[in-house]
């Protein structure tokens, strides 16, 4: 009975279908190339992820209130870069105070977004397609179009993604992504603001009949993300190892949008979770290192991840349309009852 | 009362347009004292013609209210599959008919998904962006195709009565033709219809989703079109050819005073807007400005469009 009642109930969740993929994949790829059920392809998968999981987890809020931004990459790549030009000026700063940077900047910048969206009132994809392009030139103004090299990113800063740092045994950029997205779970389902932005996303008209400041939501979905993308701009140090204004953060943005919408997370605005969004970056992670580890060339990669958000996105329209007739199904079956 | 008809006067978007165009060639002739020269400018019209053509297409789509972010992909991936296709052998003759039917072809997919599954163009678009570039990608990978025939390539080197560069010629015309359509025929009045309002247009018999996906098959046939263009003039192939195109061409069609909730829009003001484009990017190369301070420049101006257009909405509301 409870486990009729526990298949019922993954039935029903849509991240199930997420981890049915992902086993599958998991299984093909290992049957494939062997190799990839190793310890190591493991590690990178987990490496791959932890930016992307932050920012992803930015975009989904983003999401679930009924916006899109465009522009995390670009916000991304903007912090990163602010911070390693303050440790070019101070190679001796303490680690703190560049998150502090990163995030000061990425909360400044989203929260730009969200007042222009809000002054606006037009759909944020255009606004934020027009700050994506703003904020990559403003940083290229002030780095000089010049890569930050990795002579001047301290070790301190490169170790929290190396191995064995950590008596956990596995790199301390994962553990802090992992920590975040469990804080931003408590704060969409604990809280009062997490159900006030998925009220805002769902049915906006009610949620401002109900005296949900819509307008505040929405700055406050857009710092919080900006504020992510700080976080996942130090994360990105760490891990790449230098800064070049060209590729920091490019086409992020699409990646995380992918992760989020496979996660389950409609765009439609009101559903999400970040169990999903983790399982969504999971997933793009295990592709990614699958392609390169059975040795397919590197330039499917931006088609697969294209057709994935595709077939993802139709699948759980219908799913949606699927949902509506079964509510009208059983209201019909209701309505007959009463008659009766 | 004399007021309110300067003010409304004022308010419409072909004088705000033609104000923007003066004041981009005086910007431009402080900023450089080469700026003022009808012969250089219109020639550096030539490279951002693909993206008006695009822009033109563009604005019927906006005008029924969708929207197409893969214009760009769609533009790079059929000039990946044709220049694949001439490596392979085939006459070039033959490929630019192929190179339009694949443009139409992407196009309808966007509009089947879009009208099939109900869900905002901007998403689907979203994907389809990154896959229709994921896919030239894998066509050429990361080399280009070149060696195209003599005839094929240099059409921005092309002139039309000596002095007309053959891209512009061609931008001009389509301008025209598509004003004429929306203002003057059936077809135009049923579309702005679809803008407007898309429940009292199927009321009204109009087939909504036909028309959006004709639209969309007409902006995937434009890009194709300015793939083509983009692989004469630059006498190559490159999986990353207008990249990021689509900020310009919205900036185009929202700056010529196309409404982006649809219904209102006019391909006159697209191809104004599309001077206007020229006219900054070109004082600012004559400035020497590195191309990504250019894309802080046109992301600017994107988000002062959108301002600006609001403000003129909300003034326009009060007073007139």
């Amino acid at each position: 009975m409870i486990e009729k009642g526990l298949l019922k109930k993954m039935k029903t969740r849509r991240e199930s279908g997420v981890i049915l993929l992902i086993i599958i994949i998991y299984i093909t790829v290992a049957l494939i190339e062997p190799r990839f059920f190793s310890y190591n392809a493991f590690i990178n998968v987990l490496l791959f992820f932890p930016y992307l999981l932050v920012v992803a987890l930015g975009e989904m809020l983003e999401i679930v209130s009924r916006n899109v931004d465009i522009s995390l990459g670009s916000i991304l790549g903007f912090s990163a870069v602010v911070v390693g030009m303050t440790y070019k000026a101070y190679p001796n700063l303490p680690i703190v105070i560049a998150f502090l940077i990163a995030i000061g900047v990425g909360t400044l910048l989203g929260f730009i977004n969200g007042v222009l969206v809000n002054l606006l009132r037009l759909p944020s994809v255009i606004i934020t397609l027009g700050t994506m392009n703003l904020f990559r030139g403003l940083m290229f103004i002030i780095v000089g179009a010049k890569q930050i090299d990795n002579s001047c990113i301290p070790r301190s800063v490169v170790c929290l993604s190396q191995m064995g740092k950590t008596s956990l045994g596995v790199p301390t950029t994962v553990l802090i992504a992992l920590i975040i997205t469990a804080l931003v779970g408590i704060l969409i389902t604990k809280t009062k603001l997490g159900k006030e932005i998925y009220a805002a996303g769902s049915n906006p008209e009610a949620a401002a009949l109900r005296g949900i400041s819509l307008n505040k939501i929405r700055l406050i979905v857009f710092s919080l993300s900006g504020f992510l993308c700080g976080i996942g701009a130090m994360i990105y140090i760490s891990r790449i190892g230098y800064i070049n204004p060209t590729v920091a953060g490019v086409g992020l943005e699409f990646t995380a949008v992918a992760a989020v919408v496979i996660g389950g997370t409609s765009m439609g605005g009101g559903v999400g979770s970040t169990l999903g969004t983790l399982l969504g970056c999971l997933l793009l992670g295990i592709i990614n290192i699958a392609i390169s580890i059975t040795g397919i060339s590197g330039f499917w990669q931006e088609a697969i991840y294209g057709l994935i958000v595709i077939i993802a996105i139709v699948l759980d329209r219908f799913y949606q349309i699927g949902l509506a007739r079964e509510v009208t199904k059983q209201k019909q079956q209701l309505q007959e009852g009463l008659n009766e | 009362m004399n007021k309110q008809k300067t003010l409304a006067f004022v308010l419409r978007p072909s004088f705000t347009i033609l104000s923007f165009i003066l004041i981009s060639i005086i910007v431009g002739s402080v900023m450089s004292p080469y700026f003022l020269d009808l012969w250089y400018l219109l020639n550096s019209t030539t490279i951002y013609a693909e993206l008006g053509i695009i822009a033109l297409a563009f604005t019927l789509l906006m005008i029924a209210g969708e929207i197409d972010l893969s214009i760009a992909s769609t533009m790079t991936l059929s000039a990946c599959v044709i220049s694949r296709m001439y490596e392979a052998g085939l006459p070039m003759g033959l490929l630019i008919p192929v190179a339009l039917i694949i443009g139409s072809f992407l196009g309808a997919i966007n509009g089947l998904i879009v009208t099939k599954t109900r869900l905002p163009s901007l998403i689907v678009t979203l994907g389809t962006m990154s896959l229709y570039r994921g896919i030239a990608q894998v066509l050429i990978g990361d080399k280009s195709v070149s060696g195209f025939p003599k005839w094929f390539v240099g059409i921005d080197n092309k002139y039309f009565l000596k002095i007309i560069p053959v891209p512009l010629l061609i931008l001009i015309v389509f301008a025209i033709l598509f004003e004429l359509l929306l203002t003057k025929t059936f077809y135009g009045r049923k579309l702005i219809s679809v803008g407007l309002n898309s429940n009292a247009a199927t009321y009204s018999l109009v087939h909504v989703d036909k028309y959006k996906v004709e639209l969309f098959v007409l902006v995937g046939l434009f890009s194709a079109v300015a793939g083509v263009f983009s692989m004469s003039r630059l006498h190559l192939a490159k999986y990353n050819i207008g990249i990021g195109g689509e900020l310009d061409v919205i900036t185009m069609v929202l700056l010529g005073g196309t409404a982006f909730e649809g219904g209102r829009g006019s391909t006159l003001g697209t191809a104004g807007a599309f001077f206007i484009i020229v006219f900054v990017r070109t004082a600012m190369m004559l400035r020497n400005m590195s191309n990504h301070a250019q894309m802080a420049v046109v992301g600017g101006l994107l988000i002062v469009v959108l301002m600006l257009s609001s403000l003129i909405e909300s003034i326009r509301n009060k007073f007139c």
